[in-house]
Parts: C-alpha cells; structure tokens; sequence
C-alpha cells in the first residue's frame, strides 16, 4: 500500500489533498469545498479524491447528489500518511 | 512579540540586511533585544553582552565600556531613533528600534562595526530595516490568519457537509446510524451513541450506537437526569469530561442527546470540540424533527388508507382477502423492476385502494350473478377513473392517481379507460393489473367460485403479452413461487 501511495503522492495535487486531510483529520468536506482549500481544478481534484479513495487513505460518502470526502480512522493507513507527509 | 522576533531573524530580508550591510560595516555580530536591559547586571544576561565581550581586549574596560553601549541603548528607546556608538577604541556599534505601528517590539543591535556610519548611511539602514518588518509583520499576520481562522473555515465548511449528508434522508433509522457515523469522523472519537427522549416515561430511549473497536454495545435506557446523557438533556446543555462529550439534541425542545466517548488519538475532549459538536447537534435536530415528523405524515396517510379499504373489505363484494400476501408480492417485484423505495411504498398503497372507485358504482352492479349489460359494463368500467378522481384530492397520495386510473389497461391496448399500449401504461399500473387480477381470481365472488392459486398463476401466464406485461408475469412468477408467497396466501385464504 505505502509504495503505491507514494507514487499517487508524486501528484502535486493529491499530496495537497492528503497533506490538508492529515492537518485537518476531522473534516469531512464536498469536491468543491476541498477544491478551495487546495485552490486545485474541481475535476482533477475529483479525480485525485477517488484516487485516494481507492487507495483507502480518504473515505466517500455519497448521499444523492452530496458526496462528503474524509480521512482514514485506520491507524495503521494513518501512520503510513504520517510517515510520508511528515518525512515527505 | 517573540514569534514576530524569531520570524524577523528568519525572514529572507533580514538575512539581505545582514549580507549587504555586513560587508560594509566589517561583518559585525548582529544581535536582536526584546527590550533594552536595566543596568549592567541585566545587560550581561544579554547575547549583545556576550558579542562586546568578545571584541573587548582586557577585562578592566568591560564594564565601562558596557555602560557606554547601555546610554546608547536607552537614548535609541526614549527616542525611538537610530543610535551609533563607539566602545573600546575604535570599535563601533549601532542600536535600532524594530516599529511595528505605534509599538517597539525589539531592538537591532549591532557591535564589532569597524567604522561608524554616516548619517545618510544610516537612513538608507533605517529604511531597509522597516521595509523588512513592513515585509515581516504582513507574513506575520498572514499566519495568525491561517492558524486561527482557517481551522474554523474548514470546521465550518465540514458542517455544511454534513449538515447536507444528514438532511438527504427522512428514514429515521438511517439518519441516526448517518448521524452517529457523521459525528464519529468529525470528533474523531471511538463510539457514539444517540438516545431519543420518551416523554411518557421520562427516559432516554437508546437508538443507535456505533463503538468502533469492536465492542459490544449495551443498549441502555437511562432515566433523565442521570449520568452524563440524562444530565446534558436535563440541564439543555453539553456535559463534557475527559473521555466523553454528551451534546443535548434541540430543536425547540430537547428530543434526545448523543454522547461521544474516548478520542482516536487518546486525548481529551477540548472547549473546540464541544463547540463543533453544538453546531452538529443543532442540524441533526432539525434533521431529527423532520424525519419523526415525515414518519408521523406516514402513518397517518397509511391509517387514512387502512381506513378506505376497511370500507371497501365490508362493502358486499368486498374483496383483499389476502392483503398481506398483495403487499408482499409487490414488495418483491418492485426492486425486480428496479423500482425505488418511495415508488414500491406508493404502489402498496394504490394496491390497497385500486378499486376505491367501486364505492360509487350501483351494488346491484357489483353483486349481479348473470353477465352485464352494455349500460352496466360501462359503469363498471367507470370505476377506475372514479377512483382516482376521489384520490387526487388527497394530496399525499398523488402519486397513486396514475396507478389507480390505468390498473385495468391490457398491454396489448384493448383495456380502459384509456386503451394504453405496452410501455404507455405506468409501470406500476402494469404491475398492479398482473398482481390485482391475480388476487380478484384467488377470492371468491358473487358470480364465481375462486380459483387454486396454481389455476390463477396459469391464467395470469396465459395472458402475459396479451392482457399483461410479459416481463411483469415472469417477475410475479417467481416471486409467487416462493415458499413464504404460498405459506402467507394459504393462511390469508383459509389453507386453498
């Protein structure tokens, strides 16, 4: 799982995504409100979020037309993140 | 004023400062003071101290020379000026006010300058200085920004998620299990539970709890005014400890309480968290109210149907003798015909009122033993549309006016009112006409004996692409098929 995090995290995008997940590990937010807080283009950030999704670091949850993107409660995936934000 | 300090010291003009200046003046020791010391016994706790000391040959002088360095410094404080001094011979040093507004937060000192410097020299300094706390205190504030604000924009903007992700259901089950999860992400806790209050009893009734470390969940009632969930709904206001966080739900008046227990990380429940839950707590209410209020719209439109077709039951030619057995059946073809859960629930509902329209009809027509005459095959044939002219003025029931006026269609175009075609007729319409003539044939009517449910299943496959929807008869044959099907359809009819 790590090596193939770590080529999704060579994207400079998906690397913000994850970076403001791992400072903000409680929010839960829309495509278009995680697209303002990496200021990155809503369809590749839709993209890279169901990207990290399947890569199980950010959880998807779809209720009509809302879609609510969050981060892992897996310790193990958490400590993975921190690992590679941290050490980068 | 020690965070602008370190920021100052870091910041690239100031290093650009140090660089074009240094050179200059003799690459001198550059020291920056929060505040100018008071006395010599203050001033040798100093890094400046250290940096004089230094450049001072024999220790004799220090002291003397020191209190030099000290005058220039309380006369650069009183008047907020650039003050140059001279020290041990021929060394030199200066002493700058860092301004930020009205305020000094520091000092720029400088010592082991080998020349003096101009006073044109020392303007150009001056400026240069200010430009870089200008530069300085801009990032500075940019950061306070980002440190407070921004936690509490993302805070906010997760709010509204889930203030959307919670009010797109009206099933109170799935919102509480949604609410719990919701709220489980946000606080970053292990487990959640979510009481409703029962007024009658004056207790809290457990509805959903999730743990997520795999714990059983003891589903308690706890009385009001008890423990932490009883105390938050008692007072209205949040009870927090170390490892749990109980937030009153109210929505005018309190309807219940979630109580979060034991953060991922460890760490205790914080004033932040209980602020964020608050706001949660406020939405999932309204989100609540809603929902127990659709569910109580529900059952009254349902008890409003129950009690229409208890009058059409005791009419003489009553029929829906096997109602259970109806509504199960379509409960298992409409997912088969991908219909969704409100369009399955409207259907059940038309089931049980598709021939309201017979209460206006002559019973003499109804209960007649020989055949019709044309006159009363016309008014029979009325029933339909009189049905659901009755329905559409009840207005949660308009979806089912459409299902009520064409359940007597055929497929192949040759049935009333409107003589539809195939797909023309709703699909729900198709699917009550196969269900509907399947139950009219199984009870026993005034001009006919019932017929076996293996005799009527035969006669519904007989006319499938004639009478019905083909693709219906196949999905109501194996759903009739069904060994619960028979076993509810034995016992509705008296074991036939």
């Amino acid at each position: 799982m790590k090596g193939k995090l770590k080529e999704a995290l060579r994207k400079k995008l998906a690397k913000d995504i994850l970076v403001f997940f791992y400072e903000n590990p409680f929010s839960i937010d829309s495509v278009g409100g995680i697209s303002a807080w990496v200021n990155g283009d809503r369809k590749e950030v839709q993209l890279a979020l169901d990207e990290l999704v399947d890569l199980g670091v950010l959880e998807r949850d779809s209720m009509g037309t809302t879609k609510g993107f969050s981060y892992t409660r897996d310790e193990k995936v958490m400590r993975i993140v921190k690992d590679l934000v941290v050490k980068g | 004023m020690k965070r602008l300090i370190t920021k100052l010291k870091k910041s690239l003009g100031f290093q650009r400062e140090k660089t074009v200046f240094g050179k200059y003046l003799g690459n001198p020791s550059w020291v920056v003071l929060s505040r100018i010391p008071d006395g010599y016994e203050d001033f040798k706790k100093t890094d400046l101290f250290e940096c004089v000391k230094r450049s001072i040959k024999g220790k004799g002088s220090l002291k003397k020379e020191s209190m030099k360095i000290l005058k220039a410094l309380d006369s650069s404080s009183k008047n907020k000026t650039l003050e140059c001094f001279a020290y041990s011979g021929k060394k030199y040093g200066l002493c700058c006010p860092l301004v930020s507004g009205d305020k000094v937060f520091g000092y720029l000192t400088l010592c082991g300058m080998k020349k003096t410097m101009s006073e044109e020299r020392s303007k150009i300094f001056r400026a240069f200085t200010e430009a870089v706390i200008r530069e300085t205190v801009k990032e500075f504030e940019i950061e306070d920004i980002n440190r407070t604000v921004r936690p509490r924009a993302v805070a906010l903007s997760t709010v509204h998620t889930v203030h959307r992700l919670m009010s797109s259901t009206l099933d109170l089950d799935e919102l509480l299990t949604r609410v719990a999860r919701l709220t489980l992400q946000v606080l970053r806790a292990n487990r959640c539970s979510i009481k409703l209050v029962d007024k009658n009893r004056k207790v809290l009734i457990p509805r959903t709890t999730i743990d997520l470390r795999d714990e059983k969940a003891k589903l308690k009632k706890v009385q009001i005014g008890k423990y932490a969930p009883g105390k938050a709904v008692k007072k209205g206001v949040p009870v927090r400890s170390k490892n749990y966080l109980a937030v009153p739900l109210i929505d005018e008046d309190v309807v219940g309480v979630i109580t979060l227990y034991d953060k991922l990380d460890g760490s205790e429940f914080s004033q932040f968290d209980e602020e964020i839950m608050k706001t949660l707590a406020e939405q999932a209410a309204i989100a609540i109210k809603n929902a127990q209020l659709f569910k109580e719209q529900q059952e009254l439109t349902l008890s409003s149907i129950k009690c229409i077709a208890q009058l059409l039951r005791n009419r003489p030619h009553g029929t829906h003798k096997a109602e259970g057995s109806f509504l199960k059946l379509i409960s298992l073809i409409g997912p088969k015909m991908n219909m969704n859960e409100s369009e399955i629930r409207m259907l059940q509902y038309a089931a049980m009122l598709h021939d309201a329209g017979q209460m206006s009809i002559p019973e003499k027509v109804l209960t007649k033993k020989g055949g019709l005459t044309g006159k009363e095959y016309d008014i029979l044939k009325s029933h339909p549309m009189k049905g659901a002219t009755i329905l559409s003025k009840f207005k949660p029931l308009k979806p089912i006016v459409p299902i009520m006026m064409h359940h007597h269609e055929n497929y192949d175009g040759t049935g009333y009112p409107k003589g539809l075609k195939g797909k023309e007729i709703p699909l729900s319409a198709r699917i009550l006409a196969v269900v509907g003539d399947f139950e009219a044939m199984i009870t026993e009517k005034p001009y006919r004996k019932a017929l076996s449910i293996f005799a009527a299943v035969k006669e519904v496959k007989k006319n499938a692409g004639i009478q019905f929807d083909p693709k219906v008869v196949d999905v109501f044959c194996e759903a009739v098929g069904r060994k619960d099907v028979i076993k509810l359809l034995k016992k509705e009819l008296g074991n036939k």
